[in-house]
């Protein structure tokens, strides 16, 4: 049950790992395929209208593949699906047996399936959350399906099912990127299609923001034409929009660009109001313009920013003769007083229409004036004595005057006053023949007459004046309105642009919301694999602080970013010295440098070099060989870090390698020097270059049988050390009485000791021992053999037995004596003789016969007895071998020793 | 031992062997004499075969490389420090069989090696190959 969780949590780790649909669905097929040991197993996914097809699949062999096949069969109605839809699986066991419907067990054979076993994918997140099935078939014959494999798969399923939906959640995320890069896109199109719009306008367009600072965010290069003042200059200073304006203007102009901080919605859709200003140009001159702001807030209704679109109308203003109306209100009057051209163009014009505008206004009054100077002209006149035709030429230069002076109006008031005087007057010199109360009735009258004309006449003057002012007025209306309308269409255009911006700003928004939303998904399961990728570092990081190699991390610098434990302790330093310090400088030895720096270098730039072996400095100083394994660290953008170095310790391992080198170029040695005797010797004689009958055909001859021999021995030998290192030999060892061994051995060399005229003397209490009598037999033979060959004539070698104790065996031991008087061995030989092939003279040995490696097969025997070998010598005095053996078993109830029967059949040496 | 069937030379060229076993130099001597009509001349040691050069001044030397005490490698050097037998030629000959342990030698001055064990009927021209001399 724990593998099978084992591998349940293996696969599904597999499957999330990816986010890709169709890896997750790949891996998740294979996996499940090996693991039920199952001939197919595949994922159905539906279509819309519930056919579907083999998305993916995982055979055992190529001819049961149905990828991509589109199922449609009328066999299955949509009622089928139901139990899926509620989460349940379908095992059969075997098709035929299984009472299914004829169409659904053919359409199984058509796809070769004899036992399936089928579960739902369901998405949770969904209203249809049948995604598509998870299917095992058996092609080749049934499966009884155990409950464990259902089991599985529904958790497998469940599973892919999370997956699934992470990675259509990540389609959908990468689809919404792209759209909100295609908005970005489009909004940045707008934005450039405006500022090209406002860059080339001739009107100066601007927008000032109110926050987070108030400033001007945007103003359009026409503001230098109109002001003289650089757009740069504006975004430098705040106040510079402000200080343009005319003072007197100021707090209007205040008043449109700052309206009431929150308004409601639908009252910021009102056409805002067109005002005209006086702006000051940088050289000092007035400009007249007219402006229009409208007002930009959130959807709170918050003030954002004021967008003015302000034009030049100095033209306009020439054109229309006057500057009250209609664009400037009467308060407004302009205050001139300034010497510039334009100023004064606008002031002889104001002059010369000022006194006839002022009498068109008070026409009543002048019309009083110009009667009563008449009157006065008149009355001279008539006092002078002129005559009447005088006082009518004076009365119509009057006339004439009064007309071209004080106008229609002031001509005609003034005509009907003198007419009442002159009748008056022409009646009061009897001119006319009347009596004075028919005159004082007709003058009434025509006094009455006169104020009722003069009143009507002034009403109706005014009333013409006003006709007139009225149709002049029209005239610039229909201009106006031209005028606006087309600064209507820009605006209109602008506004457009404007609602655009914004229509795309609300789509960005709401795309960015979304997207956070997506991004907070993902970073909660980033956040997720994060903690997994920690528990994995965690478990790596386990690994490589226990394993037994060195890893190191090194840097592209040269300097340690980190050693394992091992390779601390293997060096002896403290991780604090090692971590940062420079690897060459600190662990390779100083004649390794140069080509050590050459071979990382090359690692880093070529990756040659992945293994190699270097000598590494301990903390000792003392030198030890690194196998290593190098790897090259790179960050997550490839950028190269440095290199992962596995390494291990192959000091002992190369030692053994140069020794074992050494053993057989020794062994090549001596066994190569016999055969080239022989071999030469026999190729001699066979070719009769020596006649094998002469002297020196059997000279020759021995020296092949003596080679021969040799060679037989030294066979012989190693083969034998070979097998007792290697425990081949099993020792049959017993409780034995030393002096079995020691009489048997001298027996054995007595021949040997009479031909060297050597004397053997035996000193040995019989005490027991615990032993191959063979083994121990071989040994004492070898090191008499030894003592005799480095005795001189009549020389004297002696062997000795007693009881002793061993400082690491609780038990007693016996000791082994075997004492010459040869010529001794040097120090410096003494530590290695009991090595193969160490002879102190190897000529020596050779001469006497031995093969040099005796001594390493007495070592072998007597410790595979528990026992210890070892030499004292003295030169020019001798030497003496003693070994060490147990007197009885390790095991408890040993044996009581065996009496050796003198006809017991030793084996020779 | 009369000259040999195979070479004939016009002076009877004179060879030491320095080996330290006696079957090797028995071997190597018989060959040498009965096949080439050499003189063959022979010292079990590297002193000894020291002195022999010296003395003997031999035309070539054939030097066994592993001997107990001082060696071949060790003797051919003294031979080529000395005055009196810097010119002799010397072959190795040597039980070594790795071509790395044969490179070694050969750049330590030697004119060629010949290794054991040896064909002795090839022993007479190996040598006269190594060291340019006629073979008739």
């Amino acid at each position: 049950m724990n593998d099978s969780n084992q591998i349940f949590a293996n696969i599904a780790l597999k499957i999330r790992q990816s986010l890709e649909l169709e890896d997750i669905l790949e891996t998740a097929v294979a996996e499940v395929r090996q693991l039920l040991g199952c001939d197919r197993v595949l994922i159905y996914r539906f279509y819309p209208d519930w056919s579907g097809v083999v998305a993916v699949e995982s055979v055992v062999r190529p001819d049961l593949a149905i990828r991509s096949h589109v199922i449609k069969d009328p066999c299955f109605e949509h009622n089928w699906l139901m139990p899926y839809r509620e989460g349940r699986v379908q095992l059969t066991a075997d098709v035929r047996q299984a009472g299914l419907r004829d169409c659904h067990v053919a359409f199984l054979a058509d796809f070769g399936v004899r036992a399936n076993l089928v579960v739902p994918i369901l998405l949770s997140d969904r209203a249809e959350p049948l995604w598509g099935l998870l299917i095992a078939h058996h092609c080749d014959a049934p499966r009884d399906w155990s409950d464990s494999d259902a089991q599985l798969l529904k958790q497998l399923s469940n599973q892919m099912a999370i997956a699934i939906q992470q990675a259509l959640l990540l389609q959908r995320t990468q689809a919404e990127l792209t759209e909100r890069r295609l908005a970005e896109a489009s909004l940045e199109e707008s934005e450039a299609r405006f500022r090209r719009l406002a860059e080339q306008a001739q009107d100066v367009i601007y927008r000032y923001v109110w926050r987070p600072e108030p400033q001007v965010e945007y103003i359009n290069p026409a503001i230098t034409d109109l002001t003289g003042y650089t757009p740069g200059e504006f975004y430098a200073d705040s106040e510079l929009l402000f200080s343009l304006v005319h003072r007197e203007d100021l707090r209007q102009f205040r008043r449109q660009l700052l309206p009431p901080l929150s308004q409601k919605s639908d009252d910021a859709q009102h056409q805002p109001p067109l005002t005209v200003l006086r702006c000051v140009h940088r050289d000092g001159h007035v400009i007249w313009v007219e402006q229009r702001c409208t007002a930009l807030r959130n959807q709170a209704g918050e003030l954002l920013a004021v967008e003015g679109i302000v034009r030049d109308i100095r033209d306009r203003m020439v054109d229309l003769g006057s500057p009250e109306r209609p664009l400037l209100s009467r308060k407004e009057s302009p205050a001139m007083g300034t010497d510039s051209p334009g100023q004064k163009r606008i002031g002889q014009f104001w002059q010369f229409w000022k006194g006839p505008l002022a009498a068109l206004e008070r026409s009543r009054w002048t019309s009083a004036a110009i009667m009563l100077g008449m009157v006065v002209v008149v009355e001279g006149l008539r006092q002078a004595g002129l005559s009447t035709g005088s006082q009518m030429l004076a009365l119509c230069l009057g006339l004439t005057l009064s007309a071209s002076v004080g106008g229609l109006q002031a001509g005609l008031l003034s005509t009907l006053t003198l007419w009442f005087y002159l009748l008056w007057r022409l009646g009061q010199d009897g001119a006319l023949g009347l009596p004075n109360g028919l005159l004082y009735c007709l003058l009434y009258g025509v006094a009455t007459a006169v104020v009722a004309i003069v009143v009507g006449k002034t009403k109706d003057s005014s009333l013409l004046a006003d006709q007139a002012l009225n149709q002049v007025n029209a005239t610039l209306e229909l201009k106006v309105q031209e005028r606006t309308a087309t600064l209507n269409r820009t605006n209109h255009q602008l506004r457009e642009e404007i609602e655009e911006r914004r229509r795309a700003q609300a789509a960005h928004q709401a795309a960015e919301t979304e997207l956070q939303q997506l991004n907070q998904a993902l970073e909660s399961r980033v956040f997720e694999r994060t903690a997994t990728l920690a528990a994995s570092e965690g478990r790596w990081r386990n690994v490589i602080d226990t394993v037994r190699l060195l890893v190191v991390d090194i840097g592209v610098d040269g300097r340690v970013n980190y050693a394992n434990p091992h390779f601390l302790a293997l060096t002896g330093y403290e991780s604090e010295a090692v971590i940062g310090c420079n690897w060459f400088e600190t662990f390779v030895p100083r004649h390794q440098l140069s080509p050590t720096r050459k071979i990382f270098q090359e690692f880093l730039d070529e990756g040659f070099h992945s293994y190699f072996q270097a000598v590494i400095l301990k903390a000792s100083g003392e030198e030890m060989i690194v196998a290593w394994n190098n790897t090259l660290l790179k960050d997550g953008s490839g950028q190269l870090q440095g290199s992962l170095s596995i390494g291990e310790d192959i000091t002992e391992r190369y030692a053994v390698s140069r020794m074992k080198d050494e053993f057989i170029s020794v062994v090549s040695h001596e066994l190569r020097t016999p055969l080239t005797s022989i071999h030469g010797a026999l190729e001699l004689l066979d070719s009769d270059v020596v006649p094998l009958e002469s002297e020196r055909g059997r000279h020759v001859l021995a020296i092949a049988a003596e080679n021969s021999q040799r060679l037989v021995r030294l066979v012989n030998d190693i083969l034998q050390l070979e097998r007792l290192e290697s425990g081949k030999i099993n020792l049959n060892q017993q409780s034995l009485f030393s002096t079995d061994v020691t009489a048997r051995a001298q027996e054995l060399m007595q021949m040997l000791l009479e031909h060297a005229n050597v004397e053997l003397v035996l000193e040995d209490p019989g005490l027991e021992i615990w032993a191959d009598g063979d083994r121990i037999i071989q040994v004492l033979t070898n090191l008499i053999d030894n003592a005799i060959k480095f005795s001189e004539t009549d020389g004297r070698v002696s062997l000795q037995v007693e009881a002793a104790a061993s400082p690491t065996v609780p038990h007693p031991m016996v000791l082994f004596k075997v004492s010459d008087q040869g010529r001794g061995i040097p120090p410096d030989k003494l530590s290695n003789i009991f090595e193969r092939f160490h002879q102190v003279d190897a000529s020596d040995s050779r001469r006497r016969g031995g093969t040099g490696l005796g001594l390493a097969i007495c070592r072998s025997i007597v410790q595979q007895h528990g026992g210890q070998i070892w030499v004292n010598s003295t030169l020019g005095q001798g030497s003496h071998f003693y070994f060490m053996l147990p007197s009885q078993s390790d095991a408890p109830g040993g044996l009581s020793p065996v009496s050796m029967s003198p006809d017991r059949p030793w084996s020779q040496r | 031992m009369t000259s040999s069937n195979h070479v004939e030379n016009a002076t009877k060229k004179r060879i030491l062997i320095i080996d330290d076993d006696d079957g090797i130099r028995d071997i190597v001597a018989i060959s040498l004499e009965a096949l080439a009509g050499w003189e063959v001349l022979n010292a079990n040691s590297g002193p000894a075969g020291l002195a022999l050069a010296c003395s003997a001044q031999p035309d070539a030397i054939l030097l066994d490389v592993m001997m107990p005490g001082q060696d071949g490698i060790e003797t051919l050097k003294q031979l080529q420090q000395q005055a009196e037998t810097v010119d002799i030629a010397t072959i190795f000959l040597t039980a070594k069989a790795r071509p790395s342990e044969q490179q070694r030698l050969l750049d330590l001055g030697c004119v060629g090696l010949i290794t054991k064990p040896f064909e002795v009927h090839q022993l007479v021209p190996q040598i006269c190959a190594l060291l340019k001399w006629p073979l008739a």
